[in-house]
């Protein structure tokens, strides 16, 4: 992600936006926490801060913790993080949990 | 036309499903092997009068137990109904079954426990012989989470529900009437032209050859311009009216 033209304002609008759809989802308490463990602060008044220096590792962090407790929450987290050209974490792009699958993939690149 | 053996449509692609005139839409898997690689594209029904059609024409070119991958296009009955009896033959994670993470949500309910391998908009599947599949996303066409699948040796679109007709009177290959029969099929199951845009503008730089659609029937090479065309004019949405 380093290398992104990622601001402040606009991680913070992310995060907001994430924050709005996941209080919908997983209610205030259970929004606060997957915040807390990402090193984001979310007050009772639904505001939010940084706990941690490095943001864009916050997000990406908020996102795998939001996206990986199940299908919908993952399916929302990507629509969400491309919508708004934020990279989506690879750790919510693996194809499957298992080991024993064997199917091996390239990527078609769009021109 | 034998209505226990598979019929081979293209170099390691098999047809191998039934007509239906009483339905009035034939349903279409497909096999496609290469050497070891046996993948099984929208395995079908599991009504026993449908099912054991389907059943007995794989085993015509091969036992089921060599099934690596299971493709499903998105998750319809009629498509994806079948899977948990592919793997009571097969065994538990003895086979993958691919599709998209939104269609993933839903094939579980289906009752079988061997898990999703969930594919992206460009993946490509690595078959032995370095025989490639991509996996195109074909979102709305007619389900959120639906996709199609693209050979790449035979240039073959396994297009699923995509270029699909409804037809009584049935052929293997798309004859003069095809477009009516789609006709009939699309404009009241699509809701939106921008969805038959967006997949339009996603396939036009690959080759296409041949489209195997689950339903209707196969679109030979020289036929598929006036296919797409009429695909991009058909008044969707008809039953918003
Ligand atoms: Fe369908
Ligand atoms: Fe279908």
């Amino acid at each position: 992600m380093a290398d992104l033209n990622l601001d402040d304002k606009k991680l913070m609008d992310f995060i907001n936006l994430m924050v709005t759809r996941g209080l919908g989802l997983y209610g205030q308490e259970l929004m606060a926490k997957i915040c807390y463990e990402s090193g984001i602060a979310l007050t009772d008044q639904n505001e939010i801060d940084w706990l941690e220096d490095n943001h864009i590792q916050a997000v990406n962090k908020l996102l795998v913790n939001y996206g990986s407790r199940n299908l919908p929450a993952k399916m929302t987290a990507i629509v969400l993080a491309r919508q708004n050209q934020i990279p989506v974490p690879e750790e919510l792009l693996t194809k499957r949990s298992s080991k024993k699958r064997r199917s091996i993939f390239k990527r078609f690149r769009r021109k | 036309m034998e209505n226990n053996k598979a019929i081979q449509v293209n170099d390691g692609i098999y047809w191998v499903g039934f007509g239906d005139p009483k339905a009035g839409f034939s349903n279409n898997p497909y096999l496609l092997i290469e050497g070891d690689s046996v993948v099984l594209f929208d395995p079908g029904s599991r009504l026993p009068e449908h099912f054991n059609i389907v059943k007995q024409k794989i085993e015509s070119v091969i036992p089921i137990e060599k099934i690596n991958y299971i493709v499903v296009h998105h998750q319809d009955p009629d498509l994806a109904a079948s899977i948990p009896l592919f793997e009571d033959i097969i065994g538990v994670d003895n086979f993958e079954i691919i599709s998209t993470l939104r269609t993933s949500l839903l094939l579980p309910y289906y009752g079988f426990r061997t898990e999703i391998t969930t594919i992206e908009d460009g993946d490509i599947l690595q078959l032995d012989n370095g025989r490639e599949l991509m996996f195109i996303t074909s979102p709305y066409l007619h389900f959120a989470g639906a996709h199609v699948s693209y050979d790449m040796k035979t240039k073959t679109l396994f297009s699923s529900d995509i270029f699909a007709a409804f037809s009584v009177d049935w052929h293997l290959y798309a004859n003069e009437n095809y477009i009516e029969a789609m006709r009939i099929f699309h404009e009241p199951y699509i809701a939106h032209k921008s969805a038959i845009e967006s997949f339009a503008n996603k396939i036009k730089d690959f080759e296409i050859k041949m489209i195997c659609p689950q339903h209707g029937s196969i679109i030979k090479e020289e036929f598929i311009p006036k296919c797409v065309e009429a695909l991009l004019n058909f008044e969707v949405g008809s039953w918003l009216i």
